[in-house]
């Protein structure tokens, strides 16, 4: 039975191959996203259990370093908590590197991490000043003295004192880190007395919800509390819209995989029409028939579900290691990859039940088949079913776009997403249904063609389900590509938007090149004066990033110099009012952060800091693509001394005019040059570049998702052509023999498919214009990114005559097939 | 029944020959490989053919026969020999001219009709002068007038589907006639027929020598098939014999 399936699937390796293809797609990038997803969160959950396993609680300051001993002392007072441990978790720069430095002392005993050895603590505490033990990314063999930098201690040159060998020690932050003493982390940070946060462990009396709760109303916001795990829900602003993206490519893909396995059966039982007569007559039930094509499809579901598999395990490792530098740094965790392993069996089976419930459908067909046709003669079977009419899909189809209308109307990100799904069935629906007038359409204009307008006629009269199905695939595809290249397009443009100000800059000091999230390194006050003095420039403006926790939330903070600043946000801002962040408790926030944590213009909310809680104005509201979870900027002193942390981010300098400006730059980079870690000197619109192509970069997933979908699309022409001109042989061999030219027929092949593309092209560009309006306020809330909806009238224009071209490549080699068939086949019956 | 001519003296004036000559094939050889083995088709067939004369071609399966006709309506090229059709050596011509020459030089009748399921009885008629650039209007004028002629005009309007076998063989021969060949070229067409319906078929192609002045030459099994010819050829192994 299986063997014989095998069989089957063989000798229909093309149908078979692309309903394998389908569901290969579908398992692949459902197993890449999800492993994507699963990588993110799991690494930095395991950056949190490699730290502090065994803790109930975590408490984390309002920014790196805040949280002090005496706020540890009384965390430790409160009921139900057993220890309390500080920890450093910095970042610094090694050897010009991002690291983290680890501050422990043996309190850390009471948690499980990789950190917590007796052998560790003794050596950390008994290390001297200017010794640090390395983790294992750091080689055993290496150089011993190495470059130490942070903005509050400068340059330090710092020697290691062994090499951590522990195996998990690998898996905390790819083994990029440093350990020492808390007291003499404290020294080198020039953070007396503090630590980033405290593990909480209970006494046992209450659970790990109960104390969080207990805590957390106990500090009243002066630091974050969260069961630990604080950080993975941290990192969600940036892992919904991947969730999104399962949901969407997942689906789309499956819906993709089920069209090409009814497509392939469809066709197997046209194909096979006189060999299951022959069985019917011959006793087969047509539910024995049925049952058959239902196995064959499900063997080939299992191979493409391996294959997929196996390609979505790859596609996601690479993807991994190449992931935008904005996420890694933002949270300064090492991402590694940890695979998606449910994802698989869920995946597959989804796929298998998908092929064998479009198989059964498909092969539902079986059941009209009579076994009377065994003895007719083959130029009637083919044809004797009735041209049903479709018109009954297109009524689905729209109605379903009426819902879609409906759902949006709620603004939800759950009925937005089912908004878009609604477009995509309802195009799928209207094009299925109305493939027959892009049919009647193309044999009005196929009469006016000279010499083959009755060949292109029979053609096109019968080529019902044919079209269908290719109008449902290309009208799918063009709303997915119409809608990601909106998305992508609208995205970049979003980017250079909100950064338009810093095109203006003429010279820029920074600390993270623009493809990065600001860095938590500062360089020194002094730089500003010091730069200012070199000949050639003079500093206009300065800021500080800084990032802190507000609400439970990783939100950007920043301070703006004064108002000759291009700070993109402050330079957005209204120049009627932006200025009073100079003057008074006031802000300017990112529409993100007003999105998420709802604060209107002119509304006051509190900002709880080491230096205590302040209550700030909200002046202007701008858009700001700097950080996704928001971000509020006042002025730089502010910044500096709410947050006790000197130093800038980024240093704003202007030409002069006194050397030539060759000259200047030289001297800045030569003056920067000397502090040993990265730092990026660039004219402003430079920087801006750099950012938008890190957004094109990272839009690069959307385009290949893009090119799959265009790629499936033309298979899918192809194996209805084939499968069109296999059933129509006879029909050419009888043309070429009673003198049709080879190319009539070749034709035939491309008028119908371009015409069913444009009309197909023409539907789902309509679709894609509307799916990309809903996605694109779907992805503004779910990513806080504020994408600005523009409809991208140029994306259409490139886009429909692509497809056009890629769907009509896809009936190159059945149009090549067609001309090569002779007229002696017209002799034979089959 | 006439013996089979001595084709070898044609070679020397094929001009003259080929005056009332509707088809003259000198020593063509076919050969089909399939796998190992060889098939020879057609071993040195020489065979003239008169204008305005029905020739069946008869001989066991396998014989060659449709071979032949495939060489005769140059669907297939010999291995060697000359195949002159209508006074043209075909085998002079490329690919491309020999698909026009068909197009206005010869009608196709075949076992299984080849008539295009999609199209109704009239238009699958119309097909040839499509081909050969004909406008709508006048290719249905002349296509109605060709099923006239085949007492099939009430059946104009319909599909295939909708015409019993009888029907649909007149209709191919409607179309085979359309395009006023010198040459028709028929393969078994009574094969699918039953035998009062076959009988009108052969009447019908009787006609086409008789009052249209065609030339016809029938593949078939039939005997009685065969009696309707003015001449009959057994194929046997690729070689005529005469009858
Ligand atoms: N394309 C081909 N490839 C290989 N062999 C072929 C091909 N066409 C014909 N033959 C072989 O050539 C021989 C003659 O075939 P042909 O079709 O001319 O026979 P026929 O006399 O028409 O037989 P029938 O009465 O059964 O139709 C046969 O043995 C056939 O198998
Ligand atoms: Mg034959």
């Amino acid at each position: 039975m299986i063997l014989d399936a095998l069989r089957s699937a063989w000798r229909h390796r093309f149908g078979s191959a692309l309903g394998a293809i389908g569901i290969a797609l579908a398992v692949a990038l459902t197993v890449t996203v999800a492993s994507l997803h699963s990588s993110l969160l799991g690494s930095i959950d395991r950056f949190s259990d490699q730290l502090a396993q065994g803790a109930d609680v975590e408490v984390l300051g309002n920014v790196d370093g805040g949280v002090t001993e005496e706020l540890a002392r009384e965390v430790l007072g409160m009921e139900g908590v057993g220890v309390v441990v500080p920890m450093l978790t910095s970042q610094v720069i090694v050897d010009g590197e991002r690291t983290i430095l680890v501050g422990v002392d043996e309190r850390v005993l009471a948690l499980k991490g990789v950190f917590s050895s007796e052998l560790l603590v003794r050596v950390v505490s008994n290390l001297e000043d200017g010794r640090l033990l390395f983790g294992p990314a750091f080689d055993a063999e290496m150089a011993t003295v190495h470059e130490f930098y942070t903005a509050a201690s400068g340059h330090q040159e710092i020697s290691s004192a062994g090499v951590i060998e522990v195996a998990e020690a690998r898996s905390f932050n790819g083994g990029r880190f440093v350990v020492t003493n808390l007291e003499a982390g404290r020294r080198l940070l020039h953070l007396p007395d503090r630590a980033d946060s405290l593990f909480v462990v209970g006494d046992g009396s209450r659970s790990a919800h109960a104390l969080a709760s207990t805590v957390k109303e106990k500090l009243g916001g002066r630091a974050a509390v969260a069961q630990t795990g604080i950080r993975v829900d941290q990192v969600s602003a940036v892992a919904d819209p991947i969730r999104l993206a399962i949901l969407l490519a997942g689906s789309a893909s499956f819906a993709i995989a089920g069209v090409l396995i009814f497509d392939a059966v469809a066709i197997g039982v046209e194909r096979r029409r006189r060999e299951l007569a022959v069985l019917r007559t011959i006793g087969a039930t047509s539910r024995q028939l049925m049952l058959s094509f239902m196995l064959e499809s499900s063997l080939v579901a299992i191979f493409g579900a391996v294959l997929g598999a196996s390609a979505g395990l790859i596609m996601a490792r690479i993807t991994v290691s190449q992931l935008p530098p904005f996420l890694v740094s933002a949270f300064g965790v090492e991402i590694g990859f940890l695979p998606a392993w449910w994802s698989i069996p869920l995946t597959s089976l989804l796929g298998l039940v998908i092929a064998v419930t479009s198989a059964g459908i498909a092969a539902r067909r079986i059941t009209i088949i009579s076994p009377a046709e065994a003895v007719r003669s083959a130029d009637v079977s083919s044809l004797s079913e009735k041209q049903k009419s479709r018109l009954f899909l297109g009524g689905a189809g729209v109605l379903s776009l009426v819902l879609a209308a409906l759902f949006a109307l709620f603004e939800e990100e759950w009925t937005g997403v089912i908004a878009v799904m609604l477009v995509i069935i309802g195009i799928a629906g209207i094009a299925s249904g109305v493939s027959s007038w892009f049919v009647a359409g193309a044999t009005a204009l196929a009469v006016r063609l000279p010499r083959i307008w009755l060949v292109t006629e029979a053609a096109l009269r019968s080529s019902h389900r044919r079209t269908a199905v290719c109008a449902t695939v290309i009208g799918v595809a063009l709303t997915l590509v119409v809608m990601t290249d909106g998305l992508a397009r609208n995205q970049v443009e979003t980017m250079r938007a909100t950064l338009e100000p810093l095109t203006k800059l003429p010279l820029l000091v920074d600390t993270s090149s623009g493809d990065e999230a600001p860095a938590n390194v500062l360089f020194p006050d002094s730089w500003t004066t010091e730069l200012d003095e070199l000949a050639g420039v003079t500093v206009t403006g300065s800021g500080q990033f800084t990032f802190v926790i507000h609400k439970n939330d990783r939100v950007l903070f920043q301070g703006v110099s004064g108002p000759t600043s291009l700070a993109p946000v402050y330079a957005l801002a209204d120049t009627s009012v932006r200025d009073r962040i100079f003057d008074e408790n006031a802000v300017i926030i990112s529409t993100q952060f007003a999105d998420r944590f709802h604060v209107r213009e002119g509304s006051s909310f509190v900002l709880r800091t080491p230096s205590g809680p302040h209550t700030v104005e909200v002046v202007d509201i701008v858009p700001s693509a700097s950080w996704p979870n928001g971000l509020v900027a006042t002025s730089l002193e502010r910044a500096q001394s709410w947050y006790a942390r000197p130093g800038v981010s980024f240093i704003e300098l202007a030409f002069d005019g006194t050397v030539p400006e060759d000259a200047a730059v030289a001297a800045v980079k030569e003056f920067t040059g000397q502090t040993g870690f990265p730092v990026y000197v660039v004219s402003g619109a430079l920087q801006v570049d750099r950012t938008a192509a890190a957004t094109v970069q990272a839009t690069a997933a959307l385009r290949a998702i893009e090119l799959v979908v265009l790629i499936v699309m033309a298979l899918v022409v192809l194996n209805a052509q084939v499968s069109m001109i296999w059933q129509r042989r006879r029909e050419f061999a009888l043309l070429r023999a009673i003198g049709g030219r080879p190319g009539y027929a070749a034709m035939t092949v491309l008028v119908e498919v371009a015409a069913v593309t444009l009309g197909a092209a023409l539907l789902g560009a309509i679709g894609g214009v509307w799916a990309h309006r809903l996605a694109s306020s779907i992805a503004e809330s779910l990513s806080g990114f504020p994408v600005f909806y523009k409809w991208e009238f140029a994306g259409l224009f490139l886009i429909i005559p692509l497809t056009v071209v890629v769907a009509c490549a896809g009936a190159a080699f059945p149009a090549y097939w067609v001309a090569k068939i002779r007229g002696v086949d017209a002799f034979s019956e089959e | 029944m006439k013996s089979v001519d001595d084709a070898a003296s044609i070679g020397k004036f094929p001009a003259a020959v080929a005056v009332n000559m509707a088809a003259v094939l000198i020593d063509v050889n076919k050969t089909f490989r399939r796998g190992r083995d060889e098939v020879n088709a057609l071993r040195n067939v020489s065979l003239q053919i008169h204008s305005r004369s029905f020739v069946a071609i008869t001989g066991p399966s396998g014989a060659g026969k449709t071979t032949l006709l495939q060489v005769l309506g140059g669907i297939e090229r010999p291995d060697s020999g000359k195949v002159c059709v209508g006074g043209k050596d075909i085998g002079e011509l490329s690919e491309a001219e020999r698909t026009v020459f068909r197009r206005r030089n010869l009608g196709f009748v075949f076992q299984f009709f080849n008539l295009l399921p999609t199209l109704t009885a009239w238009e699958n008629v119309a097909v040839p002068l499509t081909l050969d650039g004909a406008r709508r209007s006048v290719a249905r004028t002349r296509a109605k007038e060709m099923l006239d002629l085949m007492g099939l005009a009430k059946r104009a309007e319909h599909h295939p589907r909708e015409l019993s076998g009888g029907e649909m063989q007149r209709t191919a021969i409607a179309r085979a006639l359309i395009s006023e060949p010198a040459l028709i070229l028929a393969d078994e067409p009574t094969g699918n027929l039953d035998s009062e319906t076959g009988r009108s078929v052969l009447r019908l192609l009787r006609q086409v020598v008789d009052d249209r002045g065609g030339t016809v030459v029938m593949v078939t099994h039939s005997l009685e098939a065969a009696d309707v010819a003015d001449r009959s050829i057994r194929f046997v192994d690729g070689v005529p014999l005469p009858a």
